[in-house]
């Protein structure tokens, strides 16, 4: 190799060096800093107590519990809705149509967060009459997410292979009962993953759940799907804006536990999908 | 068709009379036979018709104007080159032809004359009476060898309708492992998973799947081209010991496979059906030269 090449390949190997590390390094710097000014503050008193306007007292129990119920729920709209569209487009519907639904969904899915939160301003609080309230938000979160689930369940029915389908529909079974007892099964492992990183994704969106209404001082656990609410990432948010007050502590607690839960869901991702996947198809890919 | 050269394969005449009479007479009414058989060649009740059968993928013809009866007794091989449409013939006599992306056919194919493309019949119907055997062994890998076999009646809930409970589960599991000459390599090892099997097991336990269904018709779709000589051989004495219960049909690029496991043999080139008749004359004194050129190894 002459030295020119060997130089070409050496500078080269710097660039990808420093585009792994250096968001690396921001990242770690900044849950060093939360880290650093949060911890003092995260005990348990802060995890079960209410807000409060001594930045030493106030706690973030009513976030945990709202961020907990609109998930929850966000879970149970979008979760059904989004794999039986994928199975729709990916099974049933002409592929034409199909392909032009999932340029739209992709779409979609980049569409800024806050978007929904203006649609679903419009459409849940006020033209439903939801108010502010957890169903407002967790329906405008399901908005948020749908998009996502329906992409990744439709990558992972696509990934199953069409021997399996063909086998089974040449054994006479219907559209129906081959996915359910051939392709769901094999494509299982993958779909809960898309879906459990989809919702930690909306675990961590403000700017929707501000829009329709998530409270910033909510003293009281929420008791219903009508009960107003907050959520963590609000709950934050709110704790930064008043920084001067002395609550920057508070916030950056309420970002480790924010960052707690999220890797929570993430490990449960691959936990579940290691465990799904174990004997059920020799074919599935490990991502 | 409808060229010069003389072919068994032409023009049938249209729906045999009566679908019960089709399928129980066993000597062939001799006007029958007449009227839709070359009496020479001793051929007898056609258990399938195939009539005017034109196909396209999206703007591309595939297969053209083919006619074609084929006998309830014995195995017909379909041969040709790759391209030449065999595959996709013996897809459409289960209609999996039309699960393909801009699949669509004219003409009239009747199984025990009944029209199978007929508006009132039910794809999935038609293909739990014939049966199919793909190119490359395709068991359910996960499910285990036992269920591998009941596949077919766990997916359509006949599961529940099989009378005898348990029981009767494991005999028709014994049943179809044996017709597939499988029983002896796997009777001590139902439990473990379909993919686990050689390749030339796993073909054989897709026979015994699709068997198990008590299907009509066995169309093969080049059931041993992934597979060694001596699985290959396992699967054409399997096919001999078949051909009694079922009507066969088989698709092979391989020659010499269909002079051995075959009794009628049709050959396609770029999707016409060039000569259809008894194996040994076509191999022997085929009427085209293309079939001649074929046979013979000229090209292909």
């Amino acid at each position: 190799m002459s030295a020119r090449r060997r130089r070409r390949e050496a500078a080269f190997r710097l660039v990808c060096w420093v585009a792994v590390y250096l968001p690396l390094a921001l990242l770690v710097v900044l849950f060093g800093h939360a880290l650093v000014e949060g911890l003092p503050r995260l005990d348990a008193a802060f995890l079960s107590g209410f807000p409060s306007s001594s930045p030493t007292q106030a706690g973030v129990l009513p976030a945990i519990a709202g961020s907990l119920y609109v998930i929850s729920l966000t879970g149970l709209i979008s979760i059904p809705l989004g794999i039986g569209a994928a199975i729709y487009l990916e099974e049933y519907a002409p592929p034409r149509w199909s392909g032009l639904v999932e340029t739209n969904l992709a779409q979609l899915a980049g569409v800024p967060s806050i978007l929904y939160g203006l649609l679903g301003l419009g459409l849940f609080v006020h033209v439903l009459g939801m108010g502010t309230s957890v169903v407002a938000g967790a329906l405008s979160l399901a908005m948020l997410v749908l998009p996502l689930v329906i992409l990744t369940t439709r990558e992972a029915l696509r990934d199953v292979p069409a021997t399996a389908r063909e086998a089974a529909m040449a054994l006479g079974a219907t559209r129906w009962e081959t996915v359910r007892q051939v392709v769901l099964p094999v494509a299982w492992p993958r779909i809960t993953t898309g879906v459990i990183l989809a919702l930690s994704r909306a675990l961590g969106e403000t700017a929707p759940l501000i829009l329709v209404g998530a409270l910033a001082y909510v003293t009281f656990l929420p008791d219903g799907m009508g009960s107003p609410y907050t959520v963590l990432p609000v709950q934050i948010f709110h704790w930064i804006t008043r920084a001067r007050e002395g609550f920057v502590p508070n916030a950056a607690a309420g970002v480790l536990v924010l960052l707690t839960v999220t890797l929570a869901l993430n490990a449960l991702a691959i936990i579940l999908r290691r465990r799904l996947a174990r004997g059920s198809h020799p074919n599935e890919v490990t991502r | 068709m409808g060229d010069a050269s003389d072919v068994v394969a032409r023009r049938a005449l249209g729906p045999i009379s009566s679908p019960v009479a089709a399928s129980e007479v066993e000597a062939p009414h001799p006007e029958r036979r007449a009227r839709n058989l070359d009496r020479d060649e001793g051929l007898s009740t056609a258990k399938l018709t195939v009539n005017a059968l034109t196909a396209w993928f999206d703007d591309q013809q595939v297969l053209t104007d083919i006619a074609m009866e084929i006998p309830a007794e014995g195995v017909t091989a379909v041969i040709g080159p790759s391209g030449c449409g065999k595959s996709t013939f013996i897809r459409i006599l289960n209609r999996m032809f039309e699960m393909k992306r801009g699949a669509r056919l004219e003409g009239r194919i009747t199984l025990d004359g009944e029209d199978i493309y007929a508006r009132d019949v039910d794809p999935v119907q038609l293909r739990r009476r014939v049966g199919m055997v793909f190119q490359r062994p395709n068991p359910f890998p996960a499910m285990s060898v036992r269920d591998n076999v009941l596949a077919g009646l766990r997916l359509t809930g006949k599961v529940r309708q099989v009378k005898g409970g348990d029981g009767a589960l494991e005999r028709l599991v014994r049943q179809s492992l044996e017709s597939a000459a499988l029983w002896d390599d796997v009777k001590s090892r139902l439990d473990a998973p379909g993919g686990q099997l050689s390749s030339g097991q796993q073909q054989r336990l897709c026979i015994a799947r699709a068997i198990a269904m008590e299907p009509e018709v066995l169309l093969m779709d080049e059931p041993c081209s992934a597979l060694d000589p001596m699985a290959t051989a396992r699967i054409e004495d399997l096919i001999h010991a078949l051909k009694a219960r079922y009507t066969i049909v088989i698709v092979t690029h391989n020659i010499q496979q269909a002079a051995r496991v075959s009794d009628r043999t049709a050959f396609f080139l770029q999707g016409e059906l060039v000569e259809y008749g008894p194996t040994d004359r076509l191999f022997t004194a085929p009427r085209d030269p293309r079939t001649e050129d074929y046979v013979t190894g000229k090209f292909g």
